[in-house]
């Protein structure tokens, strides 16, 4: 699990530490940088899945970099994980980047860190300071450099490396999914159009393409789906695709009540089923990357260990919901985070401006995300005082609308 | 640094109310509103949590900050004053400064000249007035074709001249307990 989430001179986020829970929802008033925390979660994984320099040529650095940043301009990610191994401690993972007056980084840093062990990626074009490498000097002993290093330390050393940085690895680049504000999967897709077949595109274009690979390849994970439809939506009794072989089309087919075709569907629906499609996506195995060719063959893995966590951030998933299926929505989503069965573990985040969905949730699930008058954001947990003092006989949505712990426009 | 007014009023439309008079006025200063939670109620929902809503909004503040009580009196619709007179007692005796409006904002708003000459009538005291949020809903129907809950009020508020204390004694109390307090700050010029 993704445990916390820090932030240094990250857009509004100068200097802000998050704690997560399994399911952890974010509430704040517009413009407060929720989705900011949404998107530097996102720019990690992207770093991962396209590489740093593509990602920082498209944003540019003033739609990375704070304004006004702190201390030395560095911008700072630092995630942490759970112990990824039995044996292993939390893994820390650190990327910092500083500019030039070019807009590019011209220094950059990333790091782990598990279990007391410090591992110094591969390093920066410049000397940069890092926690890791506290003064700048760009380390002679670089793990990923210094192949000559034949002591049974260092080898260890390497090896652990290796495990801990292909685990982080997987996990970005194929346990976590992002659903975005304006996410609404189409009904039609031309069959030439690629994508993912796991992994959710953020506005839901390949929704069709992960439903259909389901449907095919593990149809025991589409029945469930499907049976998670049928039990949110009432009215659906069947979610299908259907392959138009001359156009070449893929179709989404809802049924309602007995076997009767939708003619139209609405925007609520399509996007409660890409929300799910997004979360069996998860239930997919995907192949490992490829390891370093020191190692030994046998210790390929072929497929990646579905139990292993995975993160669906959703933002505003409650858009085009009913009230009435609220409830339901959230115990789904509880029901996947609680895991009972310890099969298919799954976190989740959401954001939300919805008090009646907000209900739903436990006061220690919540963040508040607040913009001061600085500009800056800062993220809290709810107050001990709400919970002692109000929520007996009000609800944590009524709460939120007296302003009492933010997080509102008023 | 300025501070915030913390709020403590019936609903955010009242802070809304004070955040204009405030800006005409000329002070630099945010209102954070807080809100009495419930559905129901006006100044009954206030006056039954005041204590609880005093003390936790404490917790809010900062040091620049200052908390301020503001409600309807409702003079007119309650003449024995229970829940004034409640929540002026938890106001006193946690050290918080109380606004009562005479009867309700709207007078204020009436006693605006901005306001009555955009809707085609002369500014006075309504303090002693009754009902002075259903007069100002007559006013907006017979001469904007507005209904003052859907539309009209932010209209009325965007009209605020900011002189309703030439005329009305409550909004003049009001402005003076607020000119005093601590967090509140001429807007520089």
């Amino acid at each position: 699990m993704l445990k916390q989430l820090r932030f240094k001179n990250w857009r509004s986020l100068r200097d802000v530490t998050i704690d997560l829970s399994p399911l952890t929802v974010f509430i704040g008033a517009n413009s407060s940088g929720k989705t900011n925390i949404i998107d530097g979660i996102k720019f990690m994984r992207d770093v991962k899945l396209r590489g740093l320099m593509p990602l920082v040529a498209e944003f540019g650095y003033q739609a990375i970099q704070s304004r006004e940043p702190l201390d030395n301009g560095i911008v700072e990610f630092e995630f942490l994980f759970d112990s990824f191994f039995d044996d292993g401690g939390d893994v820390s993972d650190l990327l910092r980047l500083k500019f030039d007056e070019a807009n590019f980084p011209f220094e950059y840093a990333s790091g782990l860190e598990e279990g007391g062990l410090q591992f110094e990626a591969v390093g920066a074009f410049e000397e940069l300071p890092s926690r890791f490498n506290p003064e700048g000097e760009l380390r002679k002993q670089s793990i990923a450099t210094d192949v000559n290093d034949d002591t049974d330390s260092f080898r260890r050393r390497i090896s652990r490396w290796v495990d801990v940085n292909d685990e982080l690895i997987s996990r970005y680049q194929h346990r976590m999914q992002f659903i975005n504000e304006l996410f609404l999967p189409t009904r039609r897709l031309a069959g030439r159009e690629g994508g993912s077949l796991y992994l959710i595109e953020p506005d839901g274009r390949n929704t069709l393409l992960i439903l259909e690979y389901l449907k095919e390849a593990y149809p025991d994970v589409f029945k469930k789906l499907n049976e998670d439809v049928q039990w949110l939506l009432g009215h659906v009794s069947q979610v299908e695709t259907y392959r138009n072989l001359n156009t070449r089309d893929i179709e989404l087919l809802i049924n309602e009540g007995i076997q009767k075709r939708a003619p139209t569907v609405s925007v609520g629906t399509l996007r409660a089923i890409g929300i799910l499609a997004g979360l069996h996506g998860l239930d997919i195995p995907r192949p490992r990357p490829p390891r370093m060719a020191y190692q030994r063959s046998s210790d390929f893995t072929p497929e990646f260990d579905v139990q292993t966590p995975g993160l669906v951030v959703i933002e505003e998933p409650d858009t085009a919901l009913n009230p009435g299926v609220l409830r339901k929505f959230v115990e789904l989503l509880r029901g996947y985070v609680e895991n009972p069965d310890g099969t298919r573990p799954r976190q989740i985040i959401m954001t939300t401006h919805n008090p009646t969905f907000l209900n739903y949730f436990q006061p220690d699930e919540v963040r508040v995300v607040e913009r001061g008058e600085d500009g800056y954001t800062t993220v809290n947990r709810v107050p001990e005082f709400i919970k002692e003092n109000w929520l007996d006989e009000h609800t944590l949505g009524d709460m939120w609308l007296t302003n009492l712990f933010g997080g509102t426009n008023f | 640094m300025s501070g915030k007014i913390y709020l403590i009023v019936e609903d955010e439309t009242d802070a809304d109310a004070v955040r204009a008079l405030l800006k005409r006025k000329g002070f630099s200063v945010s209102v954070v509103p807080i809100r009495a939670p419930g559905k129901t109620g006006g100044v009954s929902r206030v006056s039954s949590q005041i204590d609880k809503l005093i003390t936790d909004t404490k917790k809010r503040l900062s040091a620049n900050d200052c908390l301020v009580v503001l409600c309807d009196a409702d003079v007119h619709t309650d003449p024995q004053q229970t829940h004034q007179k409640k929540i002026a007692a938890a106001c006193k005796k946690h050290k918080v400064k109380y606004i009562p409006a005479h009867d309700s904002v709207e007078s204020w708003f009436l006693a605006d000249s901005g306001v009555c000459e955009w809707l085609g009538k002369k500014p006075k005291n309504w303090d002693e007035q009754a009902k002075p949020k259903e007069e100002l809903d007559r006013w907006l129907k017979d001469n904007k074709k507005s209904r003052y809950e859907s539309g009209g009020r932010q209209q009325v508020i965007q009209r605020l001249k900011g002189d309703g204390d030439i005329h009305s004694p409550s909004l003049r109390a009001a402005l003076k307990h607020l000119d005093s307090a601590p967090c509140v700050r001429p807007s520089p010029t």
